[in-house]
Parts: C-alpha cells; structure tokens; sequence
C-alpha cells in the first residue's frame, strides 16, 4: 500500500504517483491489489484497414472520374468504376454486419447487384438485360437459397421468414416494372414473384406455428 | 448452432418485447456512449474460471430472462431466447465497451473475471441497476456454491427468490403501474421534457474505448456519521460534495455560464411495487447555477435536500411513469418503422445526455445474503462516460465499505482529487484504487 500525503489517502496501485495530485507517494507497506489488467494501446486493426480501402477507393474514384471528363469522350465510363467500388463497399459492410445470419446480406445483395446491373447496362446502351432478366434470377437464387438453409437447418426458419417475405414483396414491387414498361420480358418477372409467394405460402402451411410466431414478434407494435 | 440439441418448446416460442425505457437504448448505443454498466465483487480469494462459467449456466437457467438475444422487427426491437453457450472471459480491456448484438455470442451482457473480481457488464436495453444485481447475487451465489461446497449453511440457500413467477421478473412495470393507478391524469409535462444545456465538464479525451476509473472506498459508518452531522442523508451530502467539486475545480475556470447538473437515477420499484429485472427508474435532476452566487458547501446541501424533496415525492414518480406509459402505447409512435425512430430517439438521447453535466448512480447497500457476504468484500459499480457527461460517479456498499466509483474520460483527475481531499480533511479514512 502506497500513501499520499498531500492528499492523505492510501493508494492500492503498486504505482510511482499520487493518481489524484501527481505527487510522489511513499511507500507503507508491501500489500498490493491488482485488480484491472494492465491494457496495451486498444488496436483497431479492423478499422485501419476499412479506412485504407476507403483512401484507396476514393482515389481510384477521383481518378477515374478526371481522366472520363478529361478526355471528353462521350461514354461516361467512369459511373461504371463508381458503381462498381459502390457496390464492393455495399459488400463489404453488409458482409461484416451480417455474421452469422446471412439473410440481410441476401436482400442487400440482391438490390445491390441489381442496381450495378442496372448501372452497366445502362452505361453499354440500354438493352434491358438487367431488369429483364438480371433481376428476377438474382430474386430466385436468393428463395432459393433460403428454402435450401430452412429445410437443412429447421432451427433457422425463425432468422430466416423475414428474409422470405421480403423477397416476396421485392418480387411483387418488381412488377411495377413491366407496368411503367421498363422491362420488357414478362415472364421472368412473373415467374420470379409467383415461386417466392408459393415459397411463402409453403412455409406458412407446413411450418404454420413457428412462422406465424416469427411474424407476429418481427412486425410487433 | 447446435444440431439434435434438445431445445424446449418453452424456450422456442419465448419471447419479450422490450420495456419502456429498454427501447431507446439499442437505437442510441455507440463506442462513445455505450449504454452499458458494471457491477464488480471482489472476493477474498481468486476466482475460478471453470466454476464461473458452470455459475454462469445455471445462473441464466434460474433467470431465463437474461438468456435473450436482441432482434430487430419492423417498428420496435425485441428479445428472443439466446440458444448460444454463454462463456466467461478473462478481463482484457478497459470496462463498459459497447455490447455488440453480435459478439459475445449474442448475449446482452458480459461476465468477465480478473484475479478476485467478478465483473458483470450489462447492456442498458436488458437491465437497470437493481434488476442487474439481481442476477449478479445469483452468480455470486452460485459460484460460491461451487466453490465452497462443505459450507452447509450456504448450500442451502437460495440464490433467487424462487417464490415469485417468471413474469414478475419480465414484467414492463412502467406500463402495470400506470395502469393499476389510471385515474391519474398525466400532467402536461412530455415524457421528455425539454432541459437547457448544462454544463460539460472539458478534459483532453482518453483514447477509443478507453475508461479511466478511480475507486474512492471509505468506511460506511465514517461517511455516515459526516453527513447526520449536517442533518442529511448520504445521497444528499455525496451530491453537494459533487457539485462543490465541480464547481470549485472546472467551474469557477471555465467561463462558460451554464448551469451544473446531477442526474439521479431513482428506482421506482420502492415507490411501485415490482420484482421487474426490467428497467423501472426515473431521473430526477439536481441543478444548481453558480452565476447567481458562489455557494458554500452548506448552502448546496440545503438547495439539494430542498431540490430532493420537492422532485422525490409520490406524486411526480406517478406522473413521469404515465407520460413515459403513454408515450410508448401511443399509435403514432408505434407505426413508425423502426430505422425512421431510432434517428429521432438518436436525436431525443442527445438534447437529455446534454441537460445534465454528470450522473450519480446509488445503488445503496447490496442485500447479498450472510452466507455469501462472508466471502465478499466489496462491490462496485462502474458507468461508461458519454461525450457530454465525461464524468460519472457510482455508490454501492456491501458490509460496511463504502464504494464511490468515478469514471472519466478525460485525462484530468482535479473533481476526484478536490473530493477526496475534502473527506480526508474530515479525518474519513481512504483507500484508493485504480485502472
């Protein structure tokens, strides 16, 4: 035990200075406590490297972006880059948010890649091929890929309804698209938006309690 | 995820929302202000890792109400049973770092041990003070049990009150006490009402994610007998010795003129009858504005003991739980899509972290059981700093040592060296200990 005798306390800290005056303490016996463990400077390796690929991106951005406009060529080439970082950085942070549950990422991804898609066939002329096809197939892959986890791993049903019926509102909000015309192949978009709510409805049949309890918890109020 | 683990229908289809106050924490909690609090017990021999852990797991299956996992609907959060291994870690960092939903294994709280500590970290959005030591006397108790199994006498005590169902334990107090006293017209006041700024006390900031804490321990009786001096209870005199300090050491320099704010957290289930592990407290704000006058230390413990009096009554607790129960039943809160409410709960947080300038936490005496209490020596309670509040002060006393807990995030220790000298001028008694 240490002892402070500007302050007069006893310090339990095998330490040089009085923590409370700075003064020097002296020493009144050899018992000491240690009671928190002597931390290191907290590294945030994680956060280092997230900051270098974000210095990076947004050079190989700007860069890409000066050269488009310095070379006054008429394809604007560089929202492609744009689109294309956007959407790793839209990976990347989902990918570390979602963890162990992977149905957030599904939907995120699915927009994401719908969005690039979008943004590629916009860039090479418009020919429809990401509304067309792109979009519904991405949907499909992502039921699909729920139904497979649900019927493997039972337990999950209850991370993964929610995941399911938001596939099948995206694939009902979808069918705006052949309404304003901007997708010119029905089909695909039908078929996509029919397997999910079939999916759905499939598991509210044959898994009635636990989906009907998972729903009644996520849409509370 | 463990295959061909039985898991009980019991625990598949539990669940919990969250309750009144419990909703805002998850939206708001950050690295800067984490939300979350410790309560530690320092035995008189090394703990056992093993034994914690096997404490731990049966611990959680006598209060399943802290098995939960935290999840996000569409217009609130709510609790789930946690199917994951709880696991106790030796203590490696600084304290109260922010509980992520997804580490720990999902758990809203963190055991963590070091030499004789028992640590016991708790996400605001589980527990509150009281509701927490409720589970870390059945931890203790537990791990004492291991620990000690020839102790008869403590093998046969009960490490929770198994009288009481487990609804008591989950109850959203808040919401039964307004009810069971509706005739009470809530009084114009929101459930948030609109506070000035205080004053912030300034610092250079310690690092991310760093605390720094300073435990003041002193004999209860001393500390006792001082304030019954001047005619106050220790909560008062503790406050006014606060608010001396501030003043006398960041104050008087700062040229900022505004006022000085103590937050108090009260619990109110003296007040309403509740077992609730749940949050059921209130703050109750003492504020003093030196530009009137330069006030002596006896003239602040007559304005807190008046400040007390007035805000601590029947009354205004009754009224502050109806606004707060009607502000969570009422239907326009309740639509709002929950990414759209946490940005205006982020909002709210901040206009109430900024009217106070720091908080005083009292959990009193510890009611550990005389069993356990032979094998105890202290217990403290540590609360995180906000970018606002960068001081904060806890008090908790297990058989007779009084255990005042400062907790900064800036480098500077003038408040904490003002009130020790002040008490050890009085001939109190003080051991010191820190991070």
């Amino acid at each position: 035990m240490k002892y402070c005798s500007q302050c007069r306390v006893s310090i339990e800290n095998d330490i040089e200075n009085c923590p409370l005056c700075s003064s020097k303490l002296e020493l009144s016996d050899d018992q000491f406590e240690n009671e928190y463990p002597a931390v290191l400077e907290i590294s945030n390796r994680r956060r280092i490297i997230l900051k270098i690929i974000l210095f990076i991106s947004v050079i190989a951005a700007g860069i890409s972006i000066a050269l488009n406009h310095m070379n006054d060529s008429s394809v604007l080439w560089s929202l492609g880059v744009v689109a294309g970082l956007a959407y790793a950085w839209i990976s990347l942070i989902s990918a570390l948010k979602s963890s162990k549950n992977i149905g957030l990422n599904l939907i995120i991804q699915i927009l994401a890649l719908s969005l690039l898609s979008a943004a590629i066939d916009y860039l090479s002329g418009w020919r429809g091929w990401s509304v067309n096809y792109v979009t519904p197939f991405l949907m499909t892959i992502g039921t699909v890929i729920i139904t497979v986890i649900t019927i493997i791993r039972p337990m999950q049903l209850r991370n993964y309804i929610v995941y399911l019926i938001d596939i099948a509102v995206l694939g009902l909000i979808s069918l705006i698209l052949i309404w304003t015309g901007t997708a010119t192949v029905k089909w695909a978009l039908i078929a996509c938006s029919l397997y999910s709510i079939i999916t759905l409805i499939g598991m509210f049949l044959f898994a009635d309690r636990r989906a009907r309890h998972e729903v009644k918890k996520r849409f509370h109020f | 995820m463990k295959l061909g683990k039985q898991i009980s229908r019991k625990e598949e289809f539990y669940w919990n929302k969250l309750d009144n106050t419990a909703k805002v924490y998850p939206a708001i909690s950050s690295n800067n202000a984490t939300n979350v609090f410790r309560l530690s017990v320092k035995l008189k021999e090394k703990v056992l890792p093993d034994l914690l852990e096997q404490a731990l797991k049966n611990s959680l299956k006598l209060l399943p109400a802290f098995n939960v996992k935290l999840r996000r609907g569409l217009f609130w959060y709510y609790f789930d049973t946690n199917f994951a291994v709880p696991t106790v870690r030796e203590d490696a960092t600084f304290p109260c770092n922010k509980i992520d939903r997804f580490k720990d294994n999902g758990f809203l709280f963190r055991v963590t041990y070091f030499e004789k500590k028992i640590n016991l970290e708790v996400f605001h959005a589980l527990s509150d003070g009281t509701g927490a030591f409720v589970f870390l006397n059945c931890l203790v108790s537990e791990y004492l049990k291991l620990a000690y199994p020839d102790d008869t006498p403590l093998q046969s005590v009960s490490s929770i009150d198994t009288s009481l169902p487990q609804s008591a334990y989950e109850e959203n107090s808040f919401l039964t006490a307004a009810a069971k006293n509706a005739s009470q017209k809530s009084s114009s006041l929101s459930a948030v009402p609109a506070r000035p700024s205080s004053y912030r006390i300034p610092g250079v900031s310690v690092g991310f994610k760093e605390l720094r804490v300073i435990h003041v321990l002193v004999y209860s009786k001393e500390l006792l007998a001082l304030a019954k001096e001047k005619g106050v209870t220790l909560t008062v005199y503790l406050t006014a010795l606060l608010l001396l300090a501030i003043y006398e050491e960041s104050w008087k320099y700062s040229g900022k003129k505004q006022p000085v704010s103590i937050c108090i957290p009260i619990n109110l289930r003296i007040w309403f009858k509740s077992n609730t592990l749940r949050n059921f407290f209130t703050f109750i704000n003492v504020t003093v504005d030196f530009n009137e006058k330069e006030y002596s230390f006896d003239e602040l413990l007559d304005i807190v003991s008046k400040q007390l009096k007035e805000k601590i009554t029947y009354d205004e607790m009754l009224s502050k739980i109806t606004n707060n129960a009607n502000a969570e039943k009422s239907f326009a809160l309740r639509i709002i899509p929950l990414f759209i409410k946490k940005i205006g709960l982020k909002i709210i947080s901040h206009k109430t972290e900024k009217g106070n300038t720091t908080t005083l936490s009292n959990l009193g005496v510890l009611k550990f059981s005389d069993e356990a209490k032979k094998y105890i020596e202290r217990c403290d309670v540590i609360i995180n700093s906000t970018a606002h509040q960068t001081l904060k002060f806890g008090i908790a006393c297990v058989n007779d040592c009084l255990s005042l807990t400062f907790t900064s995030s800036t480098e500077e220790n003038d408040i904490q060296r003002f009130f020790c000298r002040f008490l050890s001028e009085r001939s109190v008694k003080i051991r010191i200990i820190t991070n």
